[in-house]
């Protein structure tokens, strides 16, 4: 018997392929996996410290909790009931087909069943954790499931009659009302441990918590359905069946196709292949889980991806509890979603691709254009449930919070969050192939939970449950036209907490019909409860009774609410297919309107381009033109000088000459007057005596001298 | 076409619940065979490059659930295939008599402009089972339900030995890429050169 409310969470697993689970990590991701389990190690140390705090300050002390495990009430059931405490990856239990969880967290149940209204509160609620320290017993019936009082409360309650029942859980629901105020705080700061993980070793409780698995839990119910088991079982092995035989329910009188049976066969051995935990007991308990939940909810019966769910819870709960809580997620939260026709996932896959397109409209156009249709891409997400798409530990972090809110639209942010975290590389893929491998491998490769719960919850906090239904209704005419027409048969509506979604029904019942019907029904659950009550009085001691109590009112609760969903919903269905018509058109024209915007918008912007390409050339030609003139100017220029050049070149040539001439004449006159002089020399002698002066001669000399002189100066002058 | 990028091949696996679809394309992408195989969940997807005579394509492979009920979600991306793939398990007697509602559904959902000459492929898989002794399928009942369908080209793999899933895909490429150059030369000229290239060679010599 433990004595802490958490034990120290377990370390990092000797074996090297398989992560803190006992789940497989792919060869490729060990490496970065290692880096994460030390960060996984100290988140968990960390919401290991901060929901104890959490537990003991709004829950009970420890020593009560402890005392508990001790007075388990339902230790009378004969089930070999051990103490509940949880072993983190132990496995499934091989004896014990139901445990309580701990009373520390009823509180949470309680407050969360009866809250039909509770996304308000969880939508709005802030990640401020600090110190919002609410009146301790805020817990909406935390007196009544008070272990000091819980003797003489149920002790006094032994008397009240049946036909005071009514009055009785309408009193508690005004109790309810008061305290719904008190437990806001209380509730935010739930919402904000949950968003930062469950611990591993709370996870099994806490999730039986959030879906209500205890109030759900008929007794002996499963352990009906598991006597009829063995009753195929037997025959299977005997080769008794056909395979299209049906196999009759003694006690419900409902039927379930051997292919279900045969389907489950098939996927147990493909069910976390390999686990430690799923061995032959495992698989036996998992095997068991499955086919009670296809014979107690005959219109969902077994779609592969709920072998997955069964085998994660078997991981974390004891049979009985794996099985109600399998039936909480199904037909609370999955409702309509596997099955045969799968309306409802259909129809979210419709909202989704709307979204993506809303908050992404680079990465869905890209998307349009490799011709990848978002849905392909997440279908397998939102059937599994995000288990084997992403990391474990973002699995187990995305369902902490899907669960805790008490509808999927968890599923429709983590979407979004994924795509926000890696939209961006998908836009670089070249086509349809590159696009999903890539996003595969990063959508396995999403470690960092954190990030992503972070990314999902306060990035889409806007996006609420009551916006998705709005959207829904949207697409539900476009899914149902796309129904084959002639469905095979019609699954009858055989468990009486069997989900009853008119959308699968192929023939509506009129409304009077329907009424009728329903009244048979609350008679037939009065009749069924009554009867089990009385045996469980009678088997009882006088615990059994609040237990009843509480369940008689939580499943009238539940039956009106699934009865007015019902009646609403075949009113829909009829304005639905009024307008059915109408809306195809609209959408029609709507999408084609849409294209053409689109179109109109790419248009303009390839004209602008066209226009700014115009001004450029117009630019650029001027530019060219007025370099041409400039280069004709220069070339004009240049010729202009190039003859200037020529002309002055023959002016000189001509001079040169003239002045060669020149001095040619210059040399020839010299040579004349030296010839004259010498001359005039030879004659001098002769003429001198004549003459008798040397005047005479000196004169003529000197004109030659001035001539030739004033050759010289005018040549210089020229 | 003015630019040819790469040749993106189209197939689509389908066969019912556990008949070895995930095995056989994991055999042929990773070459790996594990007994462990999880149940394919909605669709999976896994791409390969081969080499079809002297062209590279690449072989985007989308592996189905076999469950009944997913079928409805098969409509859109069965639509653009290249080449469906039909497996059954040889010792299955139900998985083989469920390949014509296969079929039917593929050609419904998917539509292809040319049904009749659609290129389809039948694997009968898990043949080492037993050493074939556990077989109710013969070779000769699965041959002569392909003839009847315009020739199916057929062949008995195992995914687990490794036989035969190699010639199997590139038969697949092949096919697939007459296909689409067939409708590549049907386009423009209208010479009937093509339904008669077709009718020969559809019979995959192997």
């Amino acid at each position: 018997m433990a004595s802490l409310v958490l034990p120290t969470p377990p370390t990092i697993p000797q074996e090297l392929n398989r992560d803190i689970y006992g789940f497989c990590v792919r060869p490729h991701h060990l490496q970065l996996y290692k880096q994460f389990a030390e960060i996984y190690r100290e988140e968990e140390i960390e919401r290991s410290s901060r929901w104890e705090e959490f537990l003991s300050a709004h829950g009970k002390s420890l020593e009560n909790v402890c005392k508990d495990y001790g007075s388990s009430h339902h230790l009378s059931e004969g089930a070999k009931n051990h103490n509940g405490e949880k072993e983190g990856i132990e496995g499934p239990r091989k004896f014990e087909t139901w445990c309580n969880i701990r009373t520390s967290l009823q509180p949470i149940e309680t407050a969360l069943r009866h809250f039909p209204e509770k996304s308000s509160w969880n939508q709005t609620a802030t990640p401020s954790i600090a110190s919002t320290e609410p009146s301790s017993n805020t817990g909406v019936s935390q007196g009544s499931e008070d272990d000091s009082d819980e003797e003489f409360y149920d002790a006094d309650r032994l008397d009240i009659p049946q036909d005071e029942l009514q009055n009785l859980s309408d009193n508690t629901s005004s109790v309810v009302v008061q305290s719904e105020e008190n437990s806001l705080a209380w509730k935010e700061e739930l919402y904000a441990l949950v968003r930062s993980g469950v611990p591993m070793a709370l996870r099994g409780e806490v999730w039986q918590a959030f879906v209500g698995s205890g109030s759900r839990r008929v007794h002996g119910h499963y352990q009906a359905l598991m006597t009829v088991n063995r009753d195929d079982w037997n025959n299977d092995r005997h080769g008794l069946c056909n395979p299209n035989d049906v196999i009759v329910d003694q006690i419900f009188g409902t039927s379930i196709p051997k292919k279900w049976v045969k389907q489950i066969e098939k996927d147990i051995p493909r069910t976390f292949p390999g686990h430690p935990a799923l061995d032959v007991n495992g698989r036996k308990a998992l095997l068991n889980v499955l086919i009670a939940y296809a014979r107690h909810n005959p219109n969902v019966g077994y779609c592969q991806a709920m072998n997955f769910f069964a085998g994660l819870l078997l991981l974390m709960m004891p049979e009985e509890n794996a099985f109600w809580t399998l039936v909480s997620i199904l037909d609370d939260y999955f409702e309509g979603y596997y099955t045969e026709k799968m309306v409802e996932f259909q129809v979210d896959q419709l909202v989704l691709e709307e979204l993506v397109h809303h908050h992404f409209p680079r990465l869905s156009s890209h998307l349009d254009a490799l011709g990848l249709q978002v849905a392909w891409i997440t279908g397998p997400w939102f059937l599994s449930i995000f288990i084997n798409i992403l990391p474990w530990e973002s699995v187990l972090r995305v369902w902490d919070v899907l669960l805790y809110e008490q509808n999927r639209s968890m599923l429709f942010r983590t979407a979004l969050a994924i795509f926000e975290l890696h939209g961006s590389a998908v836009l670089i893929a070249k086509d349809a192939a590159d696009a999903v491998t890539l996003l595969q491998s990063l959508v396995s490769a999403t470690f960092d939970s954190s990030q992503l719960v972070l990314t999902a919850c306060v990035g889409y906090q806007s996006l609420k449950d009551s916006h998705l239904q709005e959207l829904r209704t949207k697409y539900y005419p476009q899914v149902l036209a796309m129904l084959p027409k002639a469905s095979k048969q019609q699954k009858p509506f055989g468990s009486f907490t069997s989900s009853m979604k008119i959308m699968e029904c192929d023939h509506p019942v009129d409304v009077e019909h329907q009424g009728k019907y329903d009244d048979e029904l609350i008679n037939n659950n009065q009749a069924y409860l009554s009867h089990d009550i009385a045996a469980d009085e009678v088997l009882d001691t006088p615990i059994m009774l609040s237990d009843l109590l509480c369940q008689v009112q939580d499943m009238k609760l539940e039956l009106s609410r699934t009865l007015e969903k019902r009646r609403m919903a075949n009113m829909r269905a009829e304005e639905l297919e009024a307008a059915f018509m109408e809306v195809v058109k609209m959408d029609n024209r709507r999408l084609l309107s849409a294209k053409v915007e689109t179109l109109e918008a790419e248009a303009a912007d390839l004209r602008r381009n066209v226009t700014e390409k115009d001004e450029q050339n117009q630019a650029m030609k001027q530019v060219m033109l007025r370099m041409e003139e400039e280069l004709k100017v220069t070339q004009e220029a240049r010729m202009v000088a190039e003859e200037d050049a020529a002309k002055q070149r023959t002016a000189v040539d001509e001079l040169q000459f003239k002045f060669d001439r020149i001095m040619n004449s210059i040399k020839e006159l010299e040579s004349r007057a030296v010839k004259a002089e010498s001359l005039l020399e030879a004659s001098y002698p002769q003429h001198a005596p004549k003459n008798g002066t040397t005047g005479t001669k000196q004169p003529s000399y000197s004109t030659g001298e001035e001539s030739s002189r004033w050759i010289w100066s005018w040549s210089t002058s020229k | 076409m003015a630019t040819r990028k790469r040749t993106l091949l189209k197939v689509i696996i389908l066969g019912d619940s556990g008949v070895g679809k995930t095995s056989l394309m994991n055999q042929f992408v990773n070459k790996k065979f594990s007994n462990q195989y999880k149940a394919t969940i909605g669709a999976d997807f896994l791409t390969k490059e081969v080499q079809v005579e002297d062209r590279l394509v690449t072989m985007q492979i989308w592996d189905t659930a076999g469950q009944e009920r997913f079928q409805s979600l098969g409509v859109a991306f069965y639509r653009g295939a290249d080449c469906c793939v039909l497996v059954y398990d040889v010792n299955l007697l139900k998985s083989f008599e469920s390949l014509s509602n296969w079929r039917d559904e593929f050609l419904v959902q998917a539509s292809p402009s040319d049904p009749e000459n659609f290129p389809f492929m039948v694997l009968g898989n898990k043949v080492d089972i037993d050493g074939g002794n556990s077989r109710v399928v013969s070779e000769k009942r699965a041959k002569t339900w392909c003839a009847s369908k315009g020739d199916i080209p057929y062949f008995e793999t195992s995914a687990k030995d490794d036989l035969n899933v190699d010639v199997a895909f590139q038969c697949i490429a092949k096919n697939a890429l007459k296909n689409e150059t067939d409708e590549e030369i049907y386009l423009p000229d209208t010479i009937d050169f093509s339904s008669g290239s077709t009718h020969t060679s559809s019979s995959c010599s192997c």
